[in-house]
């Protein structure tokens, strides 16, 4: 009876986060203004958990709960049985430049600070004999702006109005398999199909006129990607762990429609296009360390290599510049644990610290974010609460935009 | 079989009609320009077109014909020569801009052009824009690889980056011209005997920016470092530039931003710097909205030197478009009728080189009817009546050449020496003290007050621009 509500509450959490995976305001790319930026950063891999965010989003030697099976699956063979995990997290971001805002027709004097409200990730994995399975969904990335709205209304009455708006996100479906293979090594891999959306949509009016320019644009993306890894416990004190991501097509059905329509001069003037595009996103490779100094302190640290290089975009038939560079980007924690008697039980609560380096791709601005994160935890029983902040700030751009996420986890142990 | 006669019978219904209809449409017919002819078309009072080339144009219809065989006057027929010889879809579009070409649809017709007609086209890069984007020319010639002594004319388009029609007016001049060089012998006159040089698309960047995020941008994507964007290049150009604050602006922000200084756009240099190699005899520069042909001076409201001549060019230009399908082109001074501008493209060409300059403001009329929209549909029409005014310049450049007068021959003329011309330049608002309006009349021309059209567009209506307009 126990197994069936288990089963039950995974089942109604995973069709809740299927359809109401909820994106407020997000961020945007630096110095830039592609509309498939991700949400503060080009440089996706996986979900940050509040117990990877507290230390310096280190992912691939130490994982407490399932969110390992999009980075590095190998790691769900260290897992309890059967585990489960929801994560939601809070990031507020500033922006300076996107899409038509700071580029053209509207400017700010200041960076734009904008909150997003995420509930990312859901998951579960099962122990079965020597191999472990793992199904998961998550939102892996966010191409929500920030609305704008400019208006001209001399005594109080509109005579112009531009509203830009732009939202979509990109979640993903996985299914992980892992298992030990001799000694301390356990490899992973786990299949992944990415879908989305993304809609983007800007009009004009002319009040006095009823003149009304509108330009809708609208993607429907689908990709299929592996991603797989290793972890080798080296010694009792070390692990050391290598992970992948295959390089993929995202591809879109596109549509757009621009129009100008005056009632006045009965003029509707309509150009339409659609369109298959695709997005080329790039390899990601990775190699993790972690040092176990005693039982209560370890330190961990992961290195990303993104492929950036050789990213593509084709869009409406015509391909994109995008001048990107590769790039690594670097995180390093260290995470002390220790024991209380909390209502007569005992609780690990686990304190971390970590940094983040994580330059952007682009050429021009020579762009990073530097982060600092801090985490804690309650770790009773079979259940486990997990939060982090971060809190960044970016050089390169001379906009000295500044970021932070909260990320809360919960994951039940069996 | 009953269902099969009855599909056959409905099919011919269909179709008889419809070619009957086309059949005894409206045709342009060409008899040659003798005494004998002329005194009898005269007579027939027949719809005059145009005089080229020492032949008659003439709009006919089917009584028309049977009037011409009556009197025994031989004709040829011409309506191709006005209409694009295939009338095909422009290829490759179908991406957001639909059939308006984006920077590297347009690269790629150019190019494509070139490997085609490489006897008579030749693609030049002549500058980049700010983002890097080569700006390119289209010169069409026959010996297209050599600088003959021969007329030379510019056309050029898409200063303002929402002006899409203005893309593709003189594109598709290129491609008529190559296109029809070997099976009609009066645009192979023309292209053998002239030097015909087209930028289709001087802001690049500005038109990629229009196409994928901001369909009303205008000027080019200079970052002014002040949160705005852009320059208006036709506002950089260097006579009188910055005259005054009404016909440009010093703000960054604005619409009409003339820029830190006159030519400081790579996207003027570009034109400045063909200009100072090439000899050109005449100019249109393309934009939209409005349907006017514009002529200087912009930057005042007072009449060039040349005004006669200027005006009877504008207005047989607008007569050739108007006899096409009745669309009025209105034509008249810049600064007088339309709205002041200075540091534009006409006023520079005209001021500094003394030739005839010419914007086209193409359709829509109005912004009611579409403002810088024009549907796909209108390209190939828009273009259709502009082609006759623009092989009118063309054959006007031709008639009106002098080989061995340069342009710095006619600077001369016109301003004295070099050293006095770049401090006009360079110091517009001092230049207006100058009195250039003042300066002596040009006098290389030949036919001065005889252009070779007047009075054949009996047909046409006066459509002298008589009232000022908002500007946009």
């Amino acid at each position: 009876m126990k197994k069936h509500r288990f089963w039950f509450f995974l089942l109604i959490l995973l069709w809740f986060f299927a359809f109401f995976p909820k994106t407020s305001w997000p961020q945007m790319v630096l110095g830039q203004y592609e509309d498939e930026a991700p949400l503060r950063t080009w440089n996706t891999f996986g979900i940050t958990t509040g117990a990877s965010l507290g230390m310096g989003k280190t992912q691939f030697t130490l994982g407490s709960d399932c969110t390992v099976s999009l980075t590095n699956p190998s790691l769900l063979t260290k897992l309890p049985k059967i585990t489960f995990t929801v994560n939601s997290s809070f990031n507020i971001a500033q922006l300076y430049r996107y899409s038509i805002v700071n580029t053209g027709p509207l400017y700010t004097r200041e960076n734009i600070t904008l909150g997003l409200y995420a509930f990312d990730f859901a998951g579960a994995s099962i122990r079965l004999k020597n191999w472990t399975l793992a199904l998961s969904m998550s939102l892996i990335e966010s191409y929500d702006r920030p609305r704008a709205q400019d208006e001209y209304d001399p005594g109080g009455m509109v005579l112009y109005r531009l509203r830009f708006d732009q939202e979509g996100n990109l979640k993903n479906f996985n299914f992980s398999i892992a298992r030990k293979l001799f000694g301390n090594l356990s490899v992973g891999i786990g299949l992944n199909y990415a879908y989305g959306r993304l809609e983007k949509d800007f009009s004009e009016h002319w009040t006095t006129s009823a003149i009304i320019i509108t330009d809708s644009k609208s993607h429907k993306f689908q990709g299929f990607y592996i991603n797989g890894g290793l972890v080798w416990e080296l010694a009792d004190k070390i692990d050391v762990a290598a992970v992948f991501r295959t390089p993929f097509v995202k591809k879109s059905d596109s549509k757009s429609i621009l129009r100008y329509l005056s009632p006045g001069g009965d003029t509707d003037i309509i150009i339409e296009a659609s369109s298959r595009d695709e997005y080329k996103q790039p390899l990601v490779a990775g190699l993790g360390v972690s040092y176990k100094f005693s039982p209560k302190l370890r330190a961990a640290s992961d290195f990303t290599f993104y492929n950036w290089s050789k990213y593509r975009v084709n869009y409406f038939e015509e391909e994109l510049k995008r001048d990107f560079k590769n790039i690594i980007k670097v995180g390093a924690g260290i995470e002390h644990s220790s024991s209380r008697r909390i209502f007569g039980q005992e609780v690990n609560i686990p304190l971390r610290a970590g940094l983040i380096y994580d330059p952007q791709p682009m050429k021009e601005p020579d762009s990073s974010y530097f982060y600092l994160s801090l985490g804690s935890g309650i770790h009773w029983g079979k259940f486990l609460f997990d939060l982090a902040v971060m809190l960044g700030r970016e050089s390169g751009s001379g906009n000295s935009l500044t970021a932070s996420k909260v990320a809360l986890s919960f994951s039940f142990l069996v | 079989m009953k269902i099969a006669i009855f599909f056959m019978t409905t099919l011919c219904l269909v179709f008889i009609p419809l070619k009957a209809r086309d059949y005894w449409n409206t045709e342009i017919i060409s008899v040659a320009k003798d005494q004998d002819t002329v005194k009898k078309i005269l007579e027939m009072d027949l719809d005059l077109l145009m005089e080229w080339n020492n032949r008659i144009y003439i709009i006919v219809g089917f009584n028309d014909f049977l009037k011409l065989q009556r009197e025994n006057i031989p004709y040829a027929l011409e309506t191709f020569n006005f209409y694009p010889y295939q009338q095909r879809e422009v290829s490759l579009q179908g991406g957001l801009n639909g059939k308006y070409h984006s920077y590297a649809e347009l690269e790629r017709e150019l190019l494509a052009l070139q490997d085609s007609y490489s006897h008579i086209a030749r693609v030049i890069d002549i500058g980049d824009s700010l983002e890097g984007r080569n700006i390119y020319a289209l010169k069409i010639s026959d010996n297209v690889y050599q600088d003959e002594q021969e007329a030379e004319v510019f056309f050029v388009g898409c200063h303002h980056a929402r002006e899409w029609i203005s893309v593709e007016v003189p594109f598709l001049l290129g491609k008529y011209l190559v296109e029809n060089y070997e099976t009609n012998t009066q645009v192979k006159d023309l292209v053998d005997q002239c030097e015909i040089w087209i930028v289709p698309l001087l802001n690049p960047d500005g038109l990629e920016y229009s196409i994928h995020f901001y369909r009303y941008w205008r000027k080019n994507r200079r970052d002014n470092g002040d949160g705005s964007f852009g320059v208006d290049p036709n506002r950089n150009y260097g006579y009188n530039w910055g005259y005054d604050d009404e016909g440009s602006s010093p703000f960054p922000s604005s619409n009409v931003y003339r820029g830190p200084s006159a030519f400081s756009e790579p996207e003027t240099q570009a034109v400045r710097d063909l200009f100072e190699q090439r000899n050109f005899q005449a100019v249109i520069s393309y934009h939209n909205y409005s349907q006017v042909i514009l002529y200087p001076w912009g930057y005042t409201n007072q009449p060039t030197a040349e005004e006669q001549l200027l005006d009877q060019i504008a207005a047989d230009m607008s007569g050739v478009m108007q006899s096409v399908k009745g669309t009025v082109y209105e034509y008249g001074q810049a600064g007088a009728d339309l709205y002041l501008t200075n540091g534009d493209t006409t006023d520079w060409t005209f001021g500094t080189y003394g030739i005839p300059s010419y914007t086209v403001e193409l359709p829509p009329i109005d912004e009611e009817h579409g403002g810088f929209f024009n549907a796909e549909e209108d390209i190939q029409p828009i273009f259709n009546e502009n082609l006759p005014a623009m092989l009118y310049l063309i054959d006007w450049t031709v008639q009106n050449f002098i080989s061995g007068i340069g342009p710095s021959t006619r600077r001369e003329q016109r301003y004295g020496p070099r050293a006095n011309l770049k401090d006009k330049t360079q110091f517009g608002r001092e230049a207006r003290d100058e009195g250039e309006d003042n300066a002596p009349a040009q006098n290389y021309k030949v036919n001065y007050n005889d252009p070779k059209t007047s009075g054949v567009n009996s047909n046409t209506t006066d459509v002298r621009i008589k009232k000022n307009r908002i500007y946009k």
